[in-house]
C-alpha cells in the first residue's frame, strides 16, 4: 500500500466524492432552507409592520 | 464517397463527437443523445445559455453524417478563433471558465436538466468570453441525484485555483501532467495550512480527498444515494463554490515582466516609430490570423487585433497575459487571445494516443508571426542558436516580423552581466545568414534612436 488513494477512472467520483456531495448538499440544502423560512418570515413581519405603519 | 475526419480528441462522450469534412468543424449526435437534444433545444436551455453567452451557437446541417448509422442530427458550431488549454490560461481566464461552468449547471438545473460533467476542456474562449463548445454535455436532471460532474470540477477547477491563488499562479501547469484534473490528495497537501480553516475548502477539498482515500475500493449504494440529494441542496452546493471562486484573488504586478511597458529601454519617438513600422510590415503581409510570441501585454499584437485580424498574443508571464487579458476585456477588443507559453517547452500533444490535445504546433501554422524583442531571450538567455530559432518559426508560419537586438543594447548587455559571454555568434550578419536558410528578408529597417533592427522576412517556397 502505498498510502495513496487508488486512481480515478473518468467520471467516477469514488464513494467517498459521491459521501462528501451528499453530506454538503444536504446541510448546504437544509441551510438554504432555514434561510429562506427565516428571510419569508422576516417579510411577514415587515409587511405587518408596513401596513400598521400606513 | 464523402471524406471526412473524426477528432481524435472527441471519443470518450457516446452521445456523439466532432468531424471535419474541407475544413469545416461538425458536431455528430447520435441517436442515443437524441431525447435529451431534443429537450436541450425545445426546453429553452440552449437559447438562454446563447443569449447569456455561456454555450457555443450552433446551426442544424442538412449533411451526410460521419456515421450514418449512429447518428440523429448534425450541428455546425461556431467557429473558434484558437484553442487553448486550462495550461495556458491566466488567473482571470481560469477563473472565469470555473465561474461560467458554475453558471451553465445552474441555469440547466432551472431547466430540469444537468450537466454530465465539469471539465476545463469544455470551455473555451470566444471574444475573451469563456463558453461551453460540448453541446452534448447535457442530460435530464434526476430528482435526487447528485451532481456526477462535482468531483470533476473540483479536480480541474477548484483545486488549481486555489492552487494558483494560495500557492504559485503557474501551478496550473499541473493540468499538463494530470490531464484529467489535479488529484485532490494532491492539491489538499500543497495548500497551506490555513485553508484548513476554511470552511469551504476544508470540506471541497482537505476533507473530500480525506473520504477518497478513507472509502478507495469500497461499494456505495447509489440507488440508496440518489433519494437523498434535493435540488436545492446541489444549487447551494454550487453557490458555495461559486462564493468560494469568486473571492480568490491573485495580484500579477508581483510578475517579472508584468511591468513591462514601464520599463523598456525605448525613447517615446523610438517606440512610437517601431509600432509605426510593425503596423506598415503588417499591412504589407496582410495576413488573417498573427501570433506574437513574447508578446507581454499584447500591445504590438493589438496593431493587428484592432484591424480585425485574429490575433494570439503568447507570453511565459502570468502577470502579463493576466494584465493584457484584463485589459482586452476592458477595451472590448474581441479579434485578440491571450495564452501563456513557454517558447522553450511549449504545449505537447497530451492524452490517449497523444491526440486529445494538440501541441501548439499542431495548432498552426499562423499567416504572420511577431518576435519583437524576443530574439536575444532566446538566443543569449537560453543558448538557442538562430539556426534552431529560424527553423522553428519556419515550421510555424509564412510571414515573420522580427526584431534583432545587438549586443550593444542595454537589454542585451543587462541577460550578460551576470553570465560568461560565450556568444562568439550573437551578431547581425549571422542572424540574417541563418534566417536567409528559411526566409527571404522582404523589408529592414532600423528603429532609430536604438540599435535594434525590424524585418519583414517571408518564408521561402518549398
Amino acid at each position: 500500500m502505498s498510502g495513496f488513494p487508488a486512481p480515478m477512472f473518468y467520471l467516477d467520483p469514488g464513494t467517498g466524492s459521491i459521501l462528501i456531495q451528499v453530506i454538503l448538499a444536504s446541510a448546504l440544502g437544509f441551510l438554504f432552507i432555514i434561510r429562506t423560512k427565516i428571510a419569508s418570515a422576516f417579510k411577514w413581519v415587515w409587511s405587518k409592520l408596513f401596513k400598521r405603519g400606513e | 464517397m464523402i471524406s471526412s475526419s473524426k477528432d481524435k480528441g472527441s471519443f470518450r462522450d457516446p452521445s456523439g463527437f466532432i468531424f471535419s469534412r474541407d475544413g469545416i468543424l461538425y458536431r455528430q449526435i447520435n441517436n442515443s443523445f437524441k431525447n435529451d437534444y431534443t429537450y436541450l433545444m425545445n426546453s429553452g436551455l440552449y437559447q438562454d445559455l446563447v443569449n447569456n453567452n455561456l454555450i457555443i451557437p450552433h446551426e442544424e446541417v442538412e449533411i451526410e453524417p460521419h456515421s450514418a448509422e449512429s447518428s440523429y442530427k448534425v450541428i455546425k458550431p461556431e467557429k473558434l478563433a484558437f484553442i487553448t488549454y486550462p495550461y495556458e490560461w491566466c488567473f482571470s481566464q481560469y477563473k472565469r471558465a470555473a465561474l461560467a461552468t458554475l453558471e451553465i449547471q445552474k441555469t440547466a438545473l432551472s431547466y430540469d436538466m444537468t450537466l454530465k460533467d465539469a471539465s476545463t476542456y469544455n470551455i473555451q474562449f470566444q471574444d475573451n468570453n469563456p463558453l461551453l463548445i460540448d453541446t452534448l454535455s447535457f442530460e435530464g436532471y434526476e430528482q435526487g441525484r447528485p451532481w456526477d460532474g462535482y468531483h470533476q470540477f473540483c479536480k480541474h477547477f477548484l483545486a488549481p485555483l486555489l492552487l494558483m491563488s494560495y500557492c504559485d499562479v503557474r501551478l496550473n501547469s499541473l493540468m499538463r501532467v494530470f490531464i484529467d484534473g489535479l488529484p485532490l490528495d494532491i492539491a489538499s497537501s500543497l495548500l497551506p495550512k490555513k485553508t484548513k480553516y476554511n470552511l469551504s475548502i476544508a470540506a471541497h477539498i482537505h476533507i473530500h480527498a480525506k473520504a477518497q482515500k478513507r472509502y478507495t475500493g469500497e461499494e456505495i449504494n447509489r440507488k440508496a444515494i440518489s433519494q437523498r440529494v434535493r435540488k436545492e441542496g446541489v444549487i447551494s452546493l454550487i453557490d458555495s463554490l461559486g462564493h468560494l471562486i469568486k473571492k480568490l484573488t491573485w495580484g500579477s504586478e508581483e510578475t517579472s515582466w508584468g511591468d513591462y511597458l514601464s520599463f523598456h529601454n525605448y525613447s517615446d519617438s523610438a517606440y512610437k516609430l517601431k509600432k509605426a513600422l510593425v503596423q506598415e510590415f503588417i499591412e504589407h503581409a496582410n495576413p488573417g490570423v498573427v501570433w506574437d510570441f513574447g508578446a507581454n501585454t499584447g500591445e504590438f499584437s493589438r496593431l493587428s487585433s484592432k484591424k480585425g485580424i485574429t490575433t494570439v498574443a503568447f507570453d511565459i508571464d502570468h502577470g502579463a497575459v493576466e494584465q493584457g487579458y484584463l485589459q482586452s476585456i476592458k477595451e472590448g477588443d474581441n479579434h485578440i487571445h491571450h495564452s501563456i507559453i513557454d517558447l522553450f517547452n511549449p504545449s505537447p500533444c497530451l492524452g490517449w494516443n497523444n491526440s486529445e490535445r494538440k501541441s501548439l504546433i499542431k495548432r498552426g501554422p499562423t499567416d504572420l508571426l511577431m518576435a519583437l524583442a524576443l530574439v536575444h531571450h532566446l538566443a543569449i538567455g537560453n543558448n538557442l542558436p538562430f539556426e534552431l530559432i529560424g527553423d522553428f518559426f519556419s515550421s510555424l508560419t509564412n510571414w515573420l516580423i522580427i526584431e534583432f537586438v545587438p549586443k550593444e543594447d542595454s537589454q542585451v548587455k543587462k541577460l550578460l552581466s551576470s553570465r560568461r559571454d560565450i556568444f562568439e555568434n550573437y551578431t547581425q550578419a549571422q542572424f540574417e545568414g541563418a534566417f536567409s536558410n528559411y526566409f527571404s528578408i522582404v523589408k529592414k529597417e532600423p528603429v532609430k534612436d536604438t540599435t535594434r533592427t525590424l524585418y519583414l522576412m517571408k518564408k521561402l517556397e518549398a
